[in-house]
């Protein structure tokens, strides 16, 4: 897989340089091998919450931060994380849509496990939309925990990410909108690169 | 066993009808596409008339759409499958009605076979997909909500270096009539209830 990974990420490489060629835009990717290897292209670093570290009803905003990124989430009714497909997962108390805002470090690229959940946390069929804070909307048919979803800003930083949830056309079943894996991808900036800049010269004079 | 607030299933679908406000959608599910673009009119073009190579750009229509395609090293058509000659990428621009939804399927080609490739479908400011795709029922979507779509543009590369050409086929608009077709509609509605009286 890890092959597979690096082979895409060559290929990639052409592909990345056409779509980043625009004035404000953003991608969007179904398959996370993909987003990863087209976020390592752009240089960008990849931090994961998955929400292991929480559980059960908290009051909204629940905050926590994944690298240096910072995110506040915030529904209605406030938020529940549960063991959905076999892992904590981040959801709403009540029906509604599920805000997440990021601060801290620009956050270029995000993706996740996104889904429907019913009030015990078992996934069910349902539409998911997922909205960026610039408008952007992706819609999808989900019936799986492993639906994963990314997006790529090619100008500026992603600050909120909502996702909504409903049930397929034609049933009347609650569906809430459930979250796992939430990836922040990264680009360095000077200060952190100058870091590693140091780091390296440090590194070749104590091989001198 | 969680203690999650049960609630009306209308909470969430009013969620989700918020999205009418936005800029642009992006669908990979043909049915959820429709299910946007319902309120427009439709019009496909299955490029079942084009045969051969042509040269760029090649123009178009289906319906009140005008469309021509453009790729460096021109074009080509096989089985109402349009690919790019020499594997370079595929502009459409689109003309004619206003053009509010574009959807396809977009793949990937190679001597006239589907190939699995990376395609990048985008609109004219960058928003679109990325995808690896090995198959000619592959869809995609985007409908716009602040203003027509006046391109779109596909590009492949396939991950061992061997030449690939991205591919459109069942190309699809969704599209408001223009204003002489909306005015005709208007006179053939006022006078069909004369008729009846």
């Amino acid at each position: 897989m890890r092959l597979l990974g690096c082979t895409i990420q060559a290929s990639l490489a052409a592909t990345a340089a056409i779509a980043t060629n625009s004035d404000a835009g953003i991608i969007a990717f179904t398959q996370k091998l993909v987003w990863e290897a087209f976020t390592n292209t752009q240089g960008a670093g990849r931090s994961v919450e998955t929400f292991d570290a929480y559980s059960g009803f908290y009051p909204s905003a629940l905050t926590g931060s994944s690298g240096g990124v910072s995110w506040s989430a915030s529904a209605s009714g406030g938020l529940f994380v549960g063991v959905a497909g076999g892992s904590p997962s981040l959801s709403t108390n009540s029906p509604g849509a599920l805000t997440i805002d990021l601060s801290g470090s620009a956050v270029r690229g995000v993706g996740a496990n996104v889904f429907g959940t019913d009030i015990d946390f078992n996934i069910v069929p349902s539409v998911v939309q997922v909205t960026l804070a610039d408008g952007t909307n992706y819609f999808a048919s989900v019936s799986a925990a492993s639906n994963y979803m990314a997006f790529w800003s090619t100008s500026a930083a992603i600050t909120s990410i909502t996702f909504g949830a409903s049930a397929p056309s034609g049933q009347s079943n609650t569906v809430y909108p459930t979250v796992d894996n939430l990836t922040f991808a990264v680009i360095p900036g000077p200060a952190t690169c100058l870091i590693f800049v140091a780091a390296g010269a440090c590194s070749r004079r104590r091989r001198a | 066993m969680s203690i999650r607030a049960l609630a009306i299933p209308a909470c969430a679908v009013a969620g989700l009808t918020a999205a009418s406000n936005a800029s642009i959608s992006l669908f990979a599910d043909a049915f959820l596409y429709d299910a946007q673009v319902a309120a427009f009119q439709r019009s496909t073009e299955t490029f079942n008339t084009y045969a051969g190579s042509y040269s760029t750009p090649l123009l178009g229509s289906a319906g009140p759409v005008q469309w021509a395609a453009s790729a460096t090293g021109g074009l080509n058509v096989n089985a109402g499958r349009l690919s790019s000659t020499d594997g370079g990428s595929i502009r459409i621009d689109l003309s004619g009605a206003p053009v509010w939804g574009v959807s396809g399927n977009f793949f990937a080609t190679s001597s006239g076979s589907v190939a699995g490739a990376l395609v990048y479908v985008a609109m004219s400011d960058g928003t679109g997909f990325i995808n690896w795709v090995d198959s000619a029922t592959a869809f995609l979507g985007f409908y716009s909500s602040n203003g027509p779509i006046s391109s779109i543009e596909i590009t492949a590369s396939s991950i061992d270096g061997s030449s690939v050409a991205p591919t459109i086929a069942n190309l699809d608009f969704a599209y408001v009539p223009a204003p002489g077709s909306i005015a005709l509609l208007m006179v053939a509605n006022a006078v069909a209830p004369r008729r009846r009286r």
